[in-house]
C-alpha cells in the first residue's frame, strides 16, 4: 500500500468505513504498510517514543473489526504522557525511559473499548514543559513541512504523525497550548475542549489546573467523534463535569448571523504578515458565507497570560514531579533535564512561605480576571477568532538557548487555557515558503458545538484538512 | 524538690491522630483495613502516588470528619478543601501528603472534660502515610514500604495550649477516645497505631500570660500512662534546665517507658516550608444542608447515658457496657422488657455486667429468665437488707474492724448473711454490705 492510499483511510473514517464494508481491507497490507510508514515518519522526523509491533497492530485490528466497534479499528497515537498499560510511558523524558506501567489511563480505555487501534506513542518535550519538542529527553521531532523547523509543542510528535497521514488521530493534551500550537505550526487540526471535559486520570501530570486532553486530527467530525467516544464522568478523576452532551456538527443555517470577535489590540506587534493576512481572509470568507458580523473586543488582561501562566504551571509541575523523588521508576532526580530543573525551581520558589502571596496568589488572581474578561467577551460575542502562533514554524535550535522567547510562543493559547474555555486551531492555508498557518476559535465553555461547525463549514468549502506535506518515499 | 521549680506553670497543647472506620481509603476504593493484611495487597495506582493517577474524595470519611467536629461543637466549614503539604519521606510516595490546611472541617471547638471546658484549635482530614519496616533480611538491614496503610483516612485534631497537667490531658484524652469510639468513627486503638498522640510542652513562669519562645513536642508514645509519665519527666527536666538559667532546645522527644526518662529525637530549630498548594484534582466539596443536618441530629453523649442512668440503670453498668451508639437499639429493647415485668433495672443491670460475655447484646429473653431464676435464689432485697442490718448490729468487733481498715472482715460479714440466707449473690450483698457499713461510719 502507497502511503497516498494509507491517508485514504487515515484522513476519514467515513472511507475507513466504506474500506472495511465494501471488504477491500486487507489488515495484513495495513499493519504492513503501518510498519513501513511508521518506520519512514520515524526516520525522518522523529515523531515516535515507541513503535508497537506489527503482529500486535495486526492482532488489535482484526478484533476491533470483527465486534463491529464504533472506531472499527481505525489507528490513532497517543502523546506518551497517556499512561498504557504494559506499553511504556515516558512522558519523553528519561527519568520515565525504562517505566512500563501496571495500568491504563481512562482515555486509552475508552479507545480500546471503542475499537481504536494504538499503533505508537508520539514524542513531546519531556513531561510536556516546551514549545517545540526540542525539550524531549530523547530527540527533537520535525517539522513535516520542512525538516529543519520544529514541529511545535509539546505535542511535536503527535502532529507529524497525523499531519504526514499515518495516524488517523491523536490523544495529546493541552497544558497553554500544547495541542493548538503544533496543530497551527504543522498544518492540522488540534481541538483542546473545555477543562474538565475529558478524564485526565492516566495523563501524567504537568499543571494539573491547566492539563486538558483534547484530539489532534484533521476532519472536525472524525475528531468529535472520537470527542464523543472518549469524553464525560469519570469515576476516577473528580475534575470532570458529570453533565455532559454529545458534541454535534450544527447545520451552516444555525451558523448565519453569528457575531465572532476578534482583537486587534493583541495583534499589533510581533505577529507575521501572513498570519495577519490570513485572519482576513478567514473573515471574509465567513462574512460572505454566513453573514457572520466580526466585531472588536477588548480582553484587557490577556497580555499578561503567558506571565501568569509561568507561576501557575510551574508551580503545579514542581508539586507533580515531586513523586520521582529517586526511590521508584529506576532513575534518581539526575535524570531530569534543564527545562524541568527550571521549572521546578521556579514552581517551588512562587510557592515558598513569603513569595507565595507575591507570586502564586497574585498569579491566581490575574487568572481570575482573564477568566472573568473572557465571560465578558462572549457576553457579546458568540466566539473569538484569533492566530493560534505569532509565526510559523521556527528553525530548530533557533529559540533554544533562550527560553524566554520560546515561552512567548504561546503568548495565543495560553489565555483560553487559563480561562479553561475550548479552542480549536486550524489550516487557514500555507505560506509564501509552504509552511502552515494556523488560526484558532475560542468559545465559551462548553460551547464546543459551535467552534467544530464553524470548522468543518470552513474545510467543507475549503479543503484544507486534505492538505499534506509532500514525503519521500510515497 | 528544688523551691524554684514551683515557679513554674506548664503549657500543653495536643495533637491528636485517629485514623477513620470507614471501608475504603480516603482517596481511591482499596479497603482501609490495613491490619493483618499481607503487606501490599490493598493497593492502587493511586495509594501507590504512580504517574498519572488522581485522588478522588470519600464522601462517608468527610462525614464521619464532620460528625468529629460536631462532636467537638466546632464551626464547620461547609466548603471542603484540600491541600497538598509537601515534604520527602519514603513513606509518602507523591512526595505530598493530602491534607485540609486553610480550610479545616472544624475549627474552634471545645470538649467538656469533668467540669472543666479544653478549647479545640481545629479538626481536618488528611490521610496517612504508608507504613516503614526497618528489618533484617538476608542478613541485610533493610527498610520495607508496605503501601496498606497509604491513603487511609485520617483525622487531626489540635487543641489550644490550655493544658496545664498531665492528670487533665489524660482525662480529656479518655474522654475524646470515649467520644470517637462510641459514635464508631475510630477504632482508637494506640497499639495498633489508629490512634496516636503528640504533646507540645514548654514551661512559663507562674502567672505569665505569655506562651514561651519554644516548644517541645512528644511524640511516638503509644499509651495515655506513658504519656502521662513523660509529660511529668518533662516538666521536672525543662524547670530544672529553667532554673540553671539555661535555654530549652526546640525539639521532638520520645520516652523511654522502661527506663523512665524522655530523650531527644529529632531537633526542630525552623518551622519546615511544606509549599502548600491547594490540590488542583480536588474540586471544592459543599457540605449539604442534609449532611451536615443528619450530623447535628446526632444524639448527645452526656445526655444518653444520662437518660440510662435516669431510668434506675446503675452508672458504672452503664459507663462500662454502652460504649456504641449502635447498641443502643439492644439496650431500648432490654428497656422495653425490664418496663414490661417491672425489673428491678438496678439489680438487672449489675447481674448483666457480672454475665456480660455470656448476655450482653445476646438474646434478651435469656438474660431475663436466668436473672429471675437467680432472684429466687437470693431472695428479695428487703429481706437481704434486712439481714445485712442485722448481720452488722450483732457483730460490732468485725465492723469496727473493717471501719479500722482491715477490709478482710467485710468476708466475715458476708459469710454471717450467707448462714442466715444460705445461697446470696455474693456481688450484690458486698454491695449492700459496703453500703451500709458506709452509711454507719457516717453516723
Amino acid at each position: 500500500m502507497k502511503l497516498a492510499e494509507l491517508r485514504q483511510l487515515t484522513g476519514s473514517f467515513n472511507n475507513w468505513q466504506k474500506a472495511i464494508d465494501n471488504k477491500e481491507l486487507d489488515l495484513v497490507e495495513v499493519a504492513e504498510s503501518l510498519e513501513n510508514f511508521l518506520q519512514l515518519v520515524q526516520n525522518k522526523y522523529q515523531a515516535f517514543i515507541t513503535i508497537r509491533e506489527k503482529s500486535k497492530i495486526l492482532k488489535e485490528l482484526e478484533n476491533n473489526i470483527e465486534k463491529q466497534r464504533p472506531l472499527l479499528g481505525w489507528p490513532f497515537t497517543m502523546k506518551d504522557i497517556f499512561i498504557t498499560k504494559g506499553i511504556r510511558t515516558t512522558a519523553s523524558a528519561k527519568l520515565l525511559q525504562d517505566y512500563i506501567p501496571p495500568y491504563s489511563s481512562t482515555v486509552y480505555k475508552r479507545l480500546q473499548k471503542a475499537g481504536g487501534t494504538l499503533v505508537a506513542k508520539t514524542n513531546c518535550d519531556a513531561w510536556g514543559f516546551g514549545a517545540s519538542t526540542e525539550n524531549s529527553d530523547f530527540y527533537p521531532s520535525r517539522n513535516p513541512y520542512d525538516p529543519t523547523r520544529v514541529p511545535g509543542g509539546s505535542s511535536g510528535g503527535a502532529v507529524v504523525a497525523v499531519a504526514t497521514g499515518i495516524s488517523s488521530f491523536d490523544i495529546s493534551e493541552d497544558t497553554g497550548g500544547s495541542i493548538r500550537q503544533p496543530a497551527a505550526l504543522s498544518g492540522v487540526t488540534g481541538f483542546k475542549p473545555t477543562y474538565g471535559s475529558i478524564s485526565r486520570y492516566g495523563a501524567i501530570a504537568f499543571s494539573s489546573s491547566l492539563d486538558t486532553v483534547g484530539v489532534i486530527g484533521r476532519r472536525v467530525e472524525d475528531i468529535i467523534r472520537v470527542f464523543n467516544l472518549v469524553k464525560g464522568s469519570d469515576e476516577l478523576d473528580a475534575t470532570v463535569y458529570p453533565r455532559q452532551k454529545p458534541t454535534q456538527l450544527m447545520s451552516p443555517n444555525k451558523l448565519r448571523n453569528l457575531t465572532i470577535g476578534y482583537l486587534p489590540e493583541i495583534m499589533k506587534e510581533g505577529v507575521d504578515g501572513e498570519i495577519l493576512q490570513a485572519i482576513n481572509e478567514v473573515k471574509d470568507f465567513y462574512k460572505q458565507e454566513l453573514g457572520i458580523t466580526f466585531k472588536e473586543v477588548q480582553l484587557p488582561h490577556f497580555k499578561y497570560g503567558v506571565a501568569t501562566y509561568y507561576v501557575l504551571a510551574p508551580s503545579e509541575a514542581s508539586s507533580n514531579l515531586s513523586r520521582y523523588d529517586g526511590n521508584r521508576y529506576g532513575h534518581n532526580r539526575a535524570a531530569f533535564t534543564d527545562e524541568a530543573i527550571r521549572r521546578i525551581i521556579i514552581g517551588t520558589f512562587s510557592l515558598a512561605s513569603g513569595y507565595y502571596d507575591a507570586y502564586y496568589l497574585q498569579a491566581l488572581q490575574v487568572r481570575r480576571l482573564i477568566y472573568e474578561d473572557f465571560l465578558r467577551a462572549f457576553n457579546s460575542v458568540d466566539a473569538l477568532l484569533l492566530p493560534t502562533t505569532p509565526t510559523p514554524a521556527f528553525k530548530i535550535g533557533e529559540k533554544s538557548s533562550d527560553p524566554l522567547q520560546l515561552y512567548l510562543q504561546d503568548i495565543f493559547t495560553i489565555p483560553a487555557s487559563l480561562a479553561g474555555v475550548p479552542g480549536i486551531s486550524f489550516l487557514a492555508g500555507l505560506s509564501n515558503q509552504g509552511l502552515p498557518l494556523g488560526l484558532q476559535l475560542i468559545g465559551p465553555h462548553f460551547k464546543e458545538d459551535l467552534l467544530v461547525s464553524l470548522v468543518a463549514f470552513w474545510q467543507e468549502k475549503k479543503k484544507t484538512h486534505l492538505v499534506y506535506p509532500h514525503t519521500e518515499n510515497e | 524538690m528544688n523551691k524554684k521549680q514551683l515557679n513554674f506553670q506548664p503549657v500543653i497543647g495536643l495533637e491528636i491522630h485517629v485514623e477513620l472506620k470507614t471501608k475504603a481509603k480516603m482517596f481511591c476504593r482499596c479497603s482501609a483495613d490495613h491490619f493483618h493484611t499481607p503487606p501490599n495487597t490493598n493497593i492502587c495506582p493511586v495509594c501507590l502516588g504512580l504517574p498519572g493517577a488522581m485522588p478522588y474524595p470519600n464522601l462517608k470519611a468527610l462525614e464521619k470528619t464532620l460528625l468529629i467536629a460536631h462532636l467537638l461543637h466546632c464551626r464547620i466549614n461547609r466548603i471542603s478543601r484540600f491541600e497538598r503539604k509537601h515534604y520527602f519521606y519514603p513513606d509518602l510516595p507523591k512526595g505530598y501528603q493530602l491534607t485540609q490546611y486553610l480550610y479545616p472541617m472544624g475549627y474552634q471547638g471545645y470538649l467538656e472534660v469533668e467540669g472543666k471546658r479544653f478549647l479545640i484549635r481545629r479538626v481536618h482530614q488528611e490521610e496517612d502515610t504508608a507504613k516503614l519496616k526497618h528489618q533484617r533480611l538476608n542478613g541485610k538491614l533493610v527498610s520495607l514500604v508496605d503501601f496498606n496503610r497509604s491513603g487511609v483516612p485520617l483525622v487531626e485534631m489540635v487543641t489550644e495550649p490550655v493544658f496545664t497537667n498531665s492528670q487533665d490531658v489524660v482525662a480529656f484524652l479518655k474522654k475524646l477516645q470515649r467520644l470517637l469510639r462510641f459514635y464508631e468513627v475510630s477504632d482508637c486503638d494506640m497499639e495498633k497505631g489508629s490512634m496516636r498522640l503528640e504533646a507540645n510542652i514548654s514551661l512559663r513562669p507562674e502567672g505569665s500570660r505569655e506562651l514561651p519562645d519554644y516548644k517541645v513536642e512528644l511524640k511516638n508514645i503509644n499509651s495515655f500512662r506513658f504519656l502521662a509519665e513523660a509529660m511529668d519527666y518533662e516538666i521536672k527536666r525543662q524547670a530544672s534546665l529553667l532554673s540553671q538559667g539555661r535555654k530549652i532546645t526546640q525539639e521532638t522527644r520520645g520516652y523511654n517507658s522502661v527506663k523512665k526518662f524522655t530523650f531527644s529525637q529529632r531537633v526542630k530549630e525552623e518551622a519546615q516550608d511544606y509549599h502548600y498548594l491547594l490540590e488542583p484534582d480536588i474540586p471544592p466539596i459543599y457540605l449539604s444542608d442534609e449532611v451536615v443536618e443528619k450530623v447535628k441530629r446526632t444524639p448527645d453523649y452526656t445526655q444518653l447515658i444520662r437518660k440510662w442512668i435516669r431510668l434506675g440503670w446503675p452508672e458504672t453498668v452503664v459507663d462500662t457496657l454502652l460504649t456504641k451508639i449502635s447498641q443502643l437499639e439492644w439496650w431500648q429493647e432490654l428497656e422495653t422488657i425490664a418496663q414490661k415485668e417491672a425489673l428491678n433495672r438496678h439489680k438487672l443491670g449489675h447481674f448483666l455486667l457480672k454475665n456480660k460475655s455470656k448476655y450482653y447484646l445476646k438474646n434478651i429473653s435469656e438474660l431475663v429468665t436466668q436473672f429471675k431464676e437467680d432472684e429466687k435464689v437470693v431472695g428479695n432485697v428487703d429481706q437481704l437488707a434486712k439481714v445485712v442490718k442485722e448481720v452488722i448490729a450483732s457483730n460490732p468487733q468485725a465492723v469496727a474492724d473493717y471501719q479500722k481498715g482491715k477490709e478482710s472482715a467485710i468476708y466475715f460479714l458476708l459469710g454471717q448473711v450467707r448462714y442466715r440466707l444460705g445461697k446470696v449473690d455474693v456481688q450484690t450483698t458486698l454491695q449492700q454490705l459496703k453500703e451500709a457499713l458506709a452509711e454507719k461510719s457516717k453516723r
